[in-house]
Formats: C-alpha cells, sequence, structure tokens
C-alpha cells in the first residue's frame, strides 16, 4: 500500500518542482519588463547604465548584476540583500538608455516585496 | 581624459552613404544619452565590365576599375533623439581610361589616386517608439560632404565640391526580425578639374532574421538580405561620363557580444543602365567592426 502511495506522491512532487517558479528563497532580484528591448548590443549603454548603480549584487550575471534576456524584454537585477534599492535611479538609468519601463518586481528573499 | 573629450574626437558612423553602404544596425545604437562609438570599416568593388546603357560591350582596351575605401567613422549621442556623425575615408582606387593626349591618344593608360576623401558630417534625428515586443525609430538625416579629398591625383580621391544631402529613414525590430529603409537624395556641388558629377537619389532596405541569441554572454549573430538602388544625373569626371541606375543585392552577416559589432557583406548587381559608356561598378564587398561605449 505504501509503495502504491509512493509512486504517485514522488510523481507529484517531482512535477510540482518542474512546474513551479524558481527558487527565489535565497534571491534579491528586481524584475524589470522593459518596452522595446529586443536587441543587447541596441540596449548596451542601458546595461552599462544599471551596472553603475550601486545596490546591486555584481558577483551574479557575469560581472555586474545584470541580466538582459531580451527575448522576453526583460531586465533582472541581482540586488545585494543589505542594500535598498532606488527604483528611480533604476527608471532613469533605462530612460537614458533609450528605453521605457513598463513595470518593476522588487523580490526579497523569495518574496515580492513591491511591484510598480 | 574626460568621456566628453574623447566624445568629440570620435568619429561618426552615419548611415545614408550613396558612396558607401550604410549600416542598419548602427542605426540602432547607441541609442543612450552619452553613448559614443566608432567603426572601422572597408569597402571594395570594381570590375572589367563596359556598358553602353544597360548593355554590355566589347572592351577591346581592357577598360576596368578597382576602388578601396578604408572608413573611421563615428558617433556621438546627445540623447535618443539627436546624435553627431563623422565618416572619414581614405580611398586607394584605380582604372584603366583611354589616354586623351595629342601623343597617346586612343591609348590605355592606368590612372591612380590615394589618400583622404570626403569627409561626411551627419546629424540623425530621430524619433523612437518602444512597445512591449517591439522597437521602431524614424530619422531624418541632414548630411554635408565636405571637399576634404584631394583633386590632384591623375583619379582624384575628391571632387573638390561640397556637396548637401537628406535622408528619410524608419526600422523596425522584434526579437527575431529586424528591418529598415532608407530614402535618400545628394545635392552635389560643382567640382574642381571639370568634375561635375550628378545628384543622387538612393533607396536601401534590409530584413533580417535573428536566430541566435545568449542572454548571458550577451552575444548572437544574424543575417539580412541587402538591396539598393540608385539613380545618379549624368554628370562628369576626369574620365568622362557618370550616372545612371542601378538595382544591387546581396547577403549581410552580422556577429556581435556586449558593445562589439562586426559584419561583412556582398552585393551584387542586378540590373545597371549608365549614362553614356561606362565600367560597370561590379560586385561589391564590405566588412567592417564597430564599438559602443
Amino acid at each position: 500500500m505504501r509503495l502504491k502511495l509512493m509512486f504517485p506522491l514522488s510523481f507529484s512532487m517531482i512535477a510540482i518542482t518542474a512546474f513551479a517558479e524558481p527558487d527565489q528563497s535565497n534571491d534579491h532580484r528586481a524584475v524589470i519588463e522593459v518596452a522595446g528591448v529586443v536587441c543587447s548590443f541596441c540596449a548596451h549603454g542601458t546595461q552599462k547604465n544599471l551596472a553603475r548603480l550601486d545596490f546591486l549584487d555584481t558577483s551574479e550575471f557575469g560581472s555586474d548584476g545584470v541580466l538582459m534576456e531580451v527575448d522576453r524584454q526583460r531586465i533582472t537585477l541581482a540586488l545585494d540583500p543589505d542594500r535598498p534599492i532606488d527604483l528611480d535611479a533604476v527608471r532613469g538609468a533605462i530612460v537614458d538608455g533609450g528605453y521605457d519601463p513598463i513595470s518593476i518586481e522588487v523580490w526579497r528573499d523569495g518574496q515580492i516585496e513591491s511591484r510598480q | 581624459m574626460s568621456r566628453r573629450s574623447v566624445a568629440t574626437i570620435v568619429v561618426l558612423l552615419a548611415f545614408a552613404l550613396p558612396a558607401a553602404a550604410h549600416q542598419p544596425v548602427m542605426d540602432m545604437a547607441p541609442r543612450w544619452k552619452g553613448g559614443w562609438g566608432f567603426q572601422l570599416r572597408y569597402e571594395q568593388y570594381g570590375s572589367d565590365r563596359l556598358q553602353s546603357g544597360e548593355s554590355k560591350i566589347d572592351n577591346p582596351f581592357g577598360l576596368d576599375k578597382s576602388v578601396h575605401t578604408a572608413w573611421l567613422e563615428g558617433i556621438y549621442t546627445f540623447r535618443r533623439e539627436f546624435r553627431l556623425s563623422v565618416k572619414i575615408p581614405y580611398v586607394d582606387h584605380n582604372r584603366t581610361v583611354i589616354e586623351n593626349t595629342v601623343i597617346k591618344r586612343g591609348s590605355p593608360v592606368k590612372i591612380r589616386g590615394r589618400g583622404l576623401g570626403d569627409v561626411i558630417i551627419g546629424m540623425p534625428l530621430k524619433r523612437y517608439t518602444n512597445d512591449p515586443a517591439a522597437t521602431s525609430n524614424i530619422a531624418l538625416t541632414p548630411q554635408v560632404r565636405l571637399p576634404t579629398g584631394s583633386t590632384s591625383d591623375a583619379w582624384p580621391t575628391g571632387d573638390g565640391s561640397t556637396d548637401w544631402g537628406l535622408s528619410l529613414s524608419a526600422s523596425w525590430e522584434r526579437y527575431h526580425i529586424y528591418q529598415f529603409y532608407d530614402l535618400f537624395y545628394w545635392k552635389n556641388g560643382d567640382g574642381k578639374r571639370g568634375i561635375d558629377q550628378g545628384d543622387e537619389l538612393g533607396f536601401d532596405a534590409n530584413i533580417g532574421w535573428h536566430p541566435v541569441h545568449d542572454n548571458l554572454t550577451d552575444s548572437g549573430w544574424f543575417p539580412m538580405l541587402d538591396v539598393s538602388a540608385r539613380w545618379e544625373q549624368r554628370g562628369l569626371d576626369v574620365a568622362g561620363t557618370t550616372g545612371g541606375k542601378r538595382l544591387s543585392a546581396g547577403p549581410v552577416v552580422v556577429w556581435y557580444r556586449g558593445g562589439v559589432m562586426a559584419r561583412a557583406e556582398l552585393r551584387y548587381p542586378l540590373y545597371e543602365d549608365l549614362k553614356g559608356v561606362q565600367v560597370s561598378r561590379g560586385p561589391e564587398f564590405n566588412t567592417g567592426i564597430g564599438f559602443v561605449f
């Protein structure tokens, strides 16, 4: 009986894990939807502007804490858990880069902290 | 050296150049405030195909031409709507023409020219539209081509005239698709040594498909198709009549990583209707590498 239950339970757990959102329990992230960012070369300046922000965890995403996902028109910032995020600075960096931010989600320890 | 000082000495990459293939991908960068970039580009074309109008004719004297141009181009973006560009050419060309002196009238002779060409300054004025999954822009670019090239060589590298140009372009891009269209006109002034090239109307289209991109390294590549049309009024240079119409097309391959982009293209003449008797422009090869900061 136990064996019969274990298999579907195990399968269910695997399925849930496979289709669940990525584990962000230790992640501090800002996920920004950006209008028009479909070309990384074109958005090179935006990436440079964001990389200069002083509240990023530069040990992630290469060496600047910025992940450009041009296939999803999304920019993810790895945040320093000990520093507050400056959303106006984030928006300014993107606008000066030639693009328009649509929304910003801030995640702390896997929990969404704010969405604008 | 401050960023502003560097920016003031950086040359420009202008697109919509009748004498050289434009760079549509540089149309999209640098679009950020205070951005700047430069590009090194090599262009080559030539042939020994002699034409009268649309028709190929016999070429018993072996008339031909070969043109090599190295461009140093740069751009500075004050803000996304306004940038300044400069293109500086170094020309090395030669052609076989019919000698027209009293002693050697009717004999073929090779003439050459090498040195700085005519510098072009442009001022792209752009209007961007950013949609959730696409970006586009339209641009109006006034340009001036200065008489910086020498007119003393047997085949001058400049024509001694100041020329004025205007281009209207539009581009549209999604993640997998890129399109660029450019319509331009050059009003050519009267040059020295009897050189008087006609005004030119041109149209370029680039359509690209973007199959490969890596978000972690910001790198990828994509192929494009380039189609170009030119209409040049009848004119004169040191070897005779200039002007005509032509349509050409060919493949382009672009590779990029971060703020570096390299490009290579071939262009083949599909149709040429030349004024008088002239040597065809022939196939063209163009390659370059650009850096943005």
